[in-house]
């Protein structure tokens, strides 16, 4: 598998589970998954530590998320995971069009 | 021990407001039961009651071949006996009327208050849950901005290829 496939590929499940948390259909261990990513594709600790904000861990925001879906910690994590998924989307598209182009120069 | 004394009074004083709205809430009906309760018993004294006719009977019969004869004095009295009857009924038709229209108006008012302040309460509860979901989506935007400017600013000095080389990017969702 070149290296193209390997991050359309890493794309695709990483939007899967973010999907799934943005929607509110994953399970508790989702999160956690999604943190997994995070540390896999190079995020700093400190981002990472940032997206939970006022919470200390996953399965707090799960719990939060369960009992009242609209407060405003929650819809604050939420935030933070769109916005770390988009920035992510972008910043691998982005390094695709260029493995693309060197390999069109390459030819 | 202050504290304690204070919550007792508050204690108090939330039952006394309670038991003031329940009084309020139940006068139309007592007041209906008092009149309507008053006026049977009145009926029934005044059914018990005789009206005897006002003349003596001696002077109001007659007798004609063995037969007796009502005169028109005896008639006129046990008219002017029933009207007399009709008379002290009146007003207790009358309470009777005006508690009932008593009983539906404030029945009524009540209920057209309470449809109109549960209508009110539940509009009102409607709008908070709206704000309280815009102002949601609106934190949830706003970190959605933050979190993907930080992110994006955290990681513009490295080359995403060098992240990524050596990265396990076949993780899948456990």
């Amino acid at each position: 598998m070149d290296e193209i496939q390997k991050l359309t590929a890493f794309l695709d499940a990483f939007n899967s589970v973010s999907n799934k948390i943005t929607s509110n259909i994953c399970a508790k261990n989702c999160y956690e998954v999604f943190e997994k990513y995070l540390r896999n594709i190079g995020v700093p600790s400190d981002l990472i530590d940032n997206i939970l904000g006022e919470f200390d861990s996953w399965e707090e925001v799960y719990e939060a998320r369960s009992r009242d879906e609209y407060s405003i910690p929650v819809n604050a994590v939420i935030g933070k995971v769109k916005g770390i998924t988009n920035a992510i989307n972008h910043m691998v598209k982005v390094h695709i069009k260029t493995i693309e182009q060197r390999d069109s120069i390459d030819v | 021990m202050s504290g304690n004394s204070t919550k007792n009074a508050s204690r108090w004083m939330t039952n006394l407001k309670e038991g003031w709205y329940f009084l309020l809430k139940h006068i139309p009906l007592l007041l209906f039961l008092l009149l309507f309760t008053g006026a049977i018993i009145a009926c029934v004294f005044f059914c018990l009651a005789k009206f005897n006719p006002l003349t003596n009977i001696e002077y109001v019969i007659k007798c004609v071949d063995n037969e007796e004869i009502n005169t028109l004095v005896y008639n006129t009295s046990r008219l002017e006996g029933m009207v007399v009857v009709l008379q002290r009924m009146l007003p207790i038709f009358v309470s009777l009327l005006i508690a009932v229209i008593l009983f539906l108006t404030w029945k009524h008012g009540e209920m057209a208050k309470s449809t109109a302040r549960n209508e009110i309460e539940s509009n009102f509860q409607s709008y908070v849950d709206r704000l309280t979901r815009i102002e949601a989506d609106a934190k949830q935007k706003l970190s959605e901005i933050e979190a993907q400017h930080t992110m994006m600013m955290a990681m513009k000095d490295q080359t995403l290829g060098e992240l990524l080389t050596g990265v396990d990017l076949n993780l899948r969702q456990e």
